[in-house]
């Protein structure tokens, strides 16, 4: 398994926080609100798509309706893969972080 | 909101057009529609401005993301792509061969031409400062009969370095070709450049040893090549050993220097201080304003604005001169070998070759665009599978234009062979100095480009009409085979071009042998040209009349140069009794000559006597050429006093003009003075019987006087040939291009024959159960072709004539065009056609129709 990287860690936690509503100014959105660093659109677009070809999400593009100011959206949800690669993370990233916590709390 | 109703607050067109591109055609809508959402949030909110910002950093940070995953899907097209091309080439090798060979020999001789005029281009530009780096040369103007010259006098260098602060450097410079140069046992005859030490610091010419501050200082100074080092002091260090120079001086070497390339002007082995000259050759006495005979170079400083230094330096002689006619130019340096002052030189044919290779590249294209088309019927159901299983047009301008280009890649390895195998002999053929090797790695990118080009050229055309191609009608069997009509077009335009260069070859051809044929005006035949020193000029008389003991040895002359090369030096402008400078100047050649020149060169005279020895005040007196009396535009000349450099004296006789120069320039005025510290050679008329015993007794002669010197000879007539051969050459390269233009087109149009041929087989069989015989049936293939042949003869004579009719222009001596060589390359054009085509319909028309009907 490849190892996914710090920016795609972040976009698949992001999906999972934004449950349903999880589309890409969505989670442009969130991550801004979060990081405080507002990503261009090409930068999520790209990961998402590599994480949903690796199978860590699904998506279902929404055409839109037809009548004026109709807009097509693409929904991106986790599949058990991509929880299955969330929580080995997760396990990694706590055995890594062990102790962290006491060690800034002291100062 | 759809993207249709555009309003002010949409995207501006352009940036919407990019990146609209730019996205990945699947998400395309719906990542758009969030594009445009935020901006039009963001110019709501915060204006325009920041509106745009935003979107130049969208499209920054989408440009290489959206790509990179674009070339990553197109990746498996791609091998498919390569894998049907190798599949086609398998399958038609017959045609494969024909586009891949018309191709490659195109490629090749392309190639060969881009390295023989990169070569060319190359000259002097690999010095750092090239660009700063000037040549000062005179010119005088139109209403003075128009001249320019980069003989300059000695002092110039020194006096303009002086007198202009944007001169950081300046150096005198000069060369002798063959002076013996002597280190104890080890005797050579070596070029040697005369030079002042800031040579060094305008050119780069890297020293292994020794400094160049004030390297040729000392008077008695040398710098070596690194290979004349080893030449003659083997492994021992060079530096500060002597070498003799012409039996005389001894220089002590105070450099060793990187061996000069080939492709500049300053490629001499020694190089020695500029003052040594007089000492050496009595040239030119080196405070004379009035000796023009030698090169100034000039460095500008950096921020030196050209513009205004030409100015500024142009009236230089103003100063100099009381009545001044000459202003001086900067000349860059990398122009020197190109360019002749005052417009043409070698850079015409620099351009013609470019134009050929060009043309033959085009050649080959149009050969692979017409086969292409019309064996498009072959590829039409691969298509139009393509197309019912998913391809748009777009893909399927890409899948030929991919194949076109890797056609042309496998095109370009073998060019690549083929330009490896023919690399040398081309270097042979267009005597490149010794070592030059044209091909090096560094350019293998440009010819990498040059093959992606020319496939992409020749892939456009089939392309977007093999892609326009509806699967509908192709799948149901219903074929084209492409515009015939386009295909027509083409081939007319490619015999044009054939047409029109042979056309061209043979004028030129024809411009040269009447060159050849022009009469010199004096007779170069049988005459011997042998150097002479110092030592041996103070013996001159004694080894004349030893000479002439020898009955095979009619005259014997003592000349400043080679007849028929020019002169090496010429005059200011020269006054005479009654002259006014302020209306006529002239500038008179001069040639330094003794009495003996008239018999050996067998010169008439128009009036008066040429020089004899039986006046003694003929030391002083000068004998001119009747372009310079017209020049001069005096009636009776004979008697005349005149002024020439400081020399005073009488213009004792005029002399029927001869070709001085070469054929390529007319006559110009030309002064014969008798004096002897310019004599170089001897030039002895010989005997056309026995000329090896004639040649033994002239060395005999010449080792009696000059034990040391070892004896040299060359032929007037080989020299002055050789003097042609750079005409010659191009014309023999020439000559191959236009040879390779034909044969190319000849396998495009056997190509298409063949194929016309091969479609008809059906038809043929018909008309021959019929009753057609096999010449009508050979006439009916032939005659298109033919007519095609015909009209591109028709539309290449014209332009064929006019382009000549330039060219010829640069020549004194012009032959005129003449309608048979017209006729020539058509007939030549029309025949080689005509035995293609018939071929492939000889053998069609010959074919047993039952063979060609039985199949159904």
């Amino acid at each position: 398994m490849r190892e996914l990287t710090q920016q795609e860690q972040n976009i698949l936690l992001s999906v999972f926080h934004l449950k349903e509503q999880a589309h890409l100014l969505a989670i442009r959105n969130h991550l801004k609100d979060i990081t405080g660093k507002e990503l261009a659109i090409a930068t999520i677009y790209v990961p998402l798509e590599r994480l949903a070809k690796l199978g860590y999400l699904k998506t279902i593009l929404i055409k839109p309706e037809p009548k004026v100011g109709g807009r097509s959206i693409k929904y991106y949800w986790l599949t058990d893969a991509g929880i299955a690669v969330l929580t080995d993370m997760k396990r990694i990233q706590d055995r890594l972080w062990l102790g962290f916590e006491k060690t800034s709390a002291k100062k | 909101m759809n993207r249709l109703n555009r309003d002010s607050f949409s995207i501006p067109p352009v940036a919407s057009a990019i990146l609209r591109m730019l996205l990945p055609k699947i998400d395309r809508e719906y990542l758009w529609d969030c594009y445009e959402k935020d901006y039009r949030e963001i110019y709501a909110h915060q204006g325009k401005k920041q509106a745009w910002k935003w979107l130049v950093r969208q499209l920054f940070s989408a440009l290489p993301v959206f790509m990179k995953m674009k070339v990553s899907g197109e990746s498996i097209m791609i091998r498919n792509y390569i894998i049907t091309t190798f599949r086609n080439i398998a399958r038609h090798k017959g045609y494969a061969f024909i586009n891949i060979a018309g191709l490659a020999v195109g490629l090749a001789c392309c190639l060969l031409i881009f390295l023989w005029v990169k070569h060319e281009w190359s000259y002097d530009r690999y010095h750092e400062n090239a660009e700063k780096i000037f040549r000062i040369v005179c010119h005088w103007p139109k209403d003075e009969g128009e001249g320019w010259t980069w003989r300059t006098p000695p002092p110039l260098a020194q006096a303009l370095k002086e007198k202009y602060p944007e001169i950081l450097q300046s150096s005198r410079f000069y060369w002798r070709n063959g002076l013996l140069v002597e280190q104890e046992e080890r005797r050579f005859r070596e070029n040697i450049a005369f030079a002042d030490s800031s040579l060094f610091r305008i050119f780069s010419v890297p020293l292994q040893k020794g400094n160049p501050d004030g390297i040729l200082d000392d008077p008695k100074s040398a710098v070596i090549s690194a290979t004349t080092a080893q030449k003659y002091f083997g492994s021992e260090d060079p530096i500060g050993q002597t070498l003799v120079v012409d039996e005389r001086t001894s220089f002590r070497v105070t450099g060793v220097m990187e061996d000069i390339p080939s492709n500049s002007m300053l490629h001499y082995p020694v190089i020695i201080p500029f003052s040594q000259l007089e000492e050496l050759t009595k040239m030119g006495a080196l405070d004379d304003w009035g000796d023009f005979g030698y090169n100034t170079f000039v460095l500008l400083q950096k921020n030196a604005d050209l513009g205004s230094v030409e100015v500024k330096v142009r009236p230089f002689f103003d100063d100099v001169f009381d009545e001044n006619i000459v202003a001086l130019e900067l000349q860059p340096i990398t122009r020197i070998h190109l360019y002749t002052l005052g417009g043409g030189g070698p850079i015409v044919y620099v351009w013609i070759f470019s134009a050929i290779a060009v043309f033959i590249l085009i050649i080959a294209c149009i050969n692979f665009m017409n086969l292409a088309t019309a064996r498009s019927a072959t590829r039409a159901r691969e298509i139009g599978m393509r197309k019912v299983v998913g391809a748009n047009r777009w893909r399927i301008i890409q899948q030929f234009l991919s194949e076109s280009v890797l056609m042309a890649l496998v095109s370009l390895l073998i060019a690549l062979v083929l330009v490896g195998l023919l690399a040398q002999p081309l270097a042979k053929l267009a005597e490149f100095p010794e070592g030059t090797h044209i091909f090096d790695p560094g350019i293998l990118p440009v010819f990498l480009l040059i093959a992606v080009i020319t496939g992409l050229l020749s892939g456009s055309y089939p392309a977007f009409f093999l892609s326009s191609f509806q699967p509908a009608s192709v799948l149901k069997g219903r074929q084209k085979s492409g515009s015939a009509l386009f295909r027509r077009i083409l081939v007319v335009f490619q015999f044009t071009i054939s047409i029109f260069l042979l056309v061209g070859m043979m004028l030129i051809s024809k411009q040269m042998s009447h060159m050849g044929r022009q009469p010199l005006g004096f007779s170069k035949e049988h005459v011997v040209y042998v150097p002479m020193n110092d030592s041996l000029r103070e013996k001159l008389d004694p080894m004349r009349q030893e000479m002439l003991r020898d009955p095979g040895i009619h005259a014997v002359a003592a000349v400043s140069n080679y007849m028929g090369q020019g002169a090496m030096w010429s005059t200011g402008s020269v006054e005479w009794e009654g002259s006014d400078a302020s209306e006529v100047a002239v500038s008179l050649s001069m040639i330094y000559i003794d009495q003996e020149l008239a018999e050996t060169f067998d010169l008439k005279m128009a009036a008066g006597r040429f020089f004899s020895k039986d006046f003694e005040t003929d030391a002083d007196n000068f004998v001119l050429n009747e372009a310079a009396i017209k020049a001069m535009g005096v009636e009776s000349p004979i008697g005349l006093r005149l002024r020439v450099a400081n020399q005073q004296g009488q213009i004792i006789g005029v002399v029927k003009d001869f070709n001085f120069r070469s054929l390529h320039s007319e006559i110009s005025p030309l002064v014969l003075i008798m004096d002897p510290t310019y004599y170089r050679y001897m030039a002895i008329r010989i005997g056309a019987t026995n000329v090896p015993g004639i040649l033994e007794s002239i060395e005999r002669v010449y080792k009696m006087f000059s034990p040391k010197q070892p004896f040299e000879y060359r032929f007037l007539d080989e020299v002055l040939d050789r003097s042609y051969r750079a005409e010659e050459r191009s014309r023999r390269l020439f000559r191959y291009a236009v040879l390779l233009a034909v044969f190319i087109s000849c396998l495009g149009l056997f190509g298409l024959a063949s194929f016309m041929a091969e479609r008809r087989t059906k038809e043929i069989g018909v008309r021959k159960v019929l009753g057609a015989s096999k010449s009508g049936i050979f006439l009916l293939l032939a005659r298109s072709f033919m007519l095609w042949i015909l009209f591109a003869n028709i539309i290449a004579w014209p332009a064929a004539y006019y382009f000549m009719k330039r060219w010829l222009q640069n020549f004194a001596y012009q032959t005129s065009i003449t309608l048979d060589v017209f006729i020539l390359a058509g007939f030549i054009t029309t025949g080689l056609a005509m035995l293609t085509v018939s071929w492939q319909s000889l053998k069609i028309a010959g074919t047993n129709p039952i063979n060609t009907l039985r199949h159904e």
